[in-house]
């Protein structure tokens, strides 16, 4: 028997990680090295060691300890790894959820221009006046938004008669992906009724969304 | 004698043994087989299986260090340990509470034989 031939039998039948394999294997060698260097042969060291079965049996009996420490270092890793992973799916999905916040918060929405802003589009859905508010609107409402679409809205209202005032007034920002927009529920009175708008604008006081009823 | 009794016995107490025998100079894990035998009179015949894995318990409580020679020529590359300070530390506490343990060992086992 030589020397390779001793140490991977014992490693052969070893329980645990290749790695822990490579560090023993090292070890071994080692040691037999410098036993042969001490004058001992070969055959004295294998006789003193014991056979291979009985050194991994040794080897097997005493790490038990590590073999669980190694499967404790794998339930940590996994653990971080869901806990990365959870964090960053609730980042994710907080950053797609928007975030309600009060009208002048960031700063891109002045109190009167919205009202302004505001206003003049009811006038201009009042008047039925649709080019104007087709200018107003954005690239996405401009897809959707037609003038029959338009009359017939505020058909569907019924009769209004003339516009008077606004009545009562609720602004709110909404920031999505970094994007601000201002919402603003808006009752209208009229000769015959009130209808409330919602109505949406993004940074450049163009229409994101139309709404009455 | 039943040699599961023994070595339950000796488990605990060969580690305090390694950290001592490092204490006193860094050592190949040759080494400290054949000294241990020789200072406990043949009664700690540590084999391989039973030294490593302590020592790399130790290892990973950063107890004692392991690193490799610079071979000077022909010389083979050897991979010695050494105690660190955490291990110095640990070493002074257990040595301790192996006085105290070993104290009332003794005296209750002693008590028995008045009886």
């Amino acid at each position: 028997m030589n020397k390779n031939k001793y140490i991977k039998g014992v490693l052969k039948l070893l329980r645990c990680s290749k790695q822990q394999k490579k560090i023993i294997q090292l070890d071994l060698e080692n040691d037999i090295d410098m036993a042969l260097k001490n004058g001992e042969s070969l055959e004295e060291i294998i006789q003193r060691m014991g056979t291979p079965e009985a050194v991994a049996k040794e080897f097997n009996e005493n790490m038990g300890v590590s073999l669980r420490r190694s499967y404790k270092k794998i339930i940590g890793i996994v653990i971080g790894i869901v806990v990365v992973l959870g964090l960053g799916i609730f980042f994710f999905i907080r950053s797609i959820m928007p975030e309600y916040q009060e009208l002048g918060t960031s700063g891109l929405f002045k109190q009167d221009t919205v009202e302004q802003q505001m206003e003049q589009v009811i006038l201009d859905v009042s008047h039925l006046d649709t080019q104007a508010i087709l200018k107003k609107c954005d690239e996405k409402m401009k897809e959707t938004m037609t003038e029959s679409l338009l009359k017939e809205s505020v058909s569907s209202l019924g009769e209004l008669g003339n516009y008077q005032r606004i009545t009562s007034q609720r602004y709110v920002e909404v920031k999505q992906n970094n994007d601000v927009c201002v919402v603003g529920e808006v009752v209208a009175l009229y000769e015959l009724r009130s209808v409330t708008y919602t109505i949406t604008f993004n940074q450049n006081y163009e229409l994101m969304g139309l709404y009455m009823k | 004698m039943n040699e599961r009794y023994e070595r339950q016995l000796k488990k605990g107490i060969l580690e305090i043994l390694v950290l001592q025998l490092l204490s006193k100079e860094q050592m190949y894990g040759y080494q400290m087989i054949l000294c241990m035998k020789e200072k406990s009179h043949g009664m700690f015949e540590m084999k391989e299986g039973t030294l490593y894995p302590i020592l790399y318990r130790l290892e990973d409580d950063e107890l004692v260090k392991s690193q490799w020679t610079q071979p000077q020529k022909k010389e083979l590359s050897r991979k010695y340990y050494c105690l660190t300070e955490k291990g110095k530390k640990q070493l002074e506490e257990l040595k301790r509470l192996w006085k105290d343990f070993s104290l009332f060992v003794n005296e209750i086992l002693e008590e028995n034989e008045h009886e």
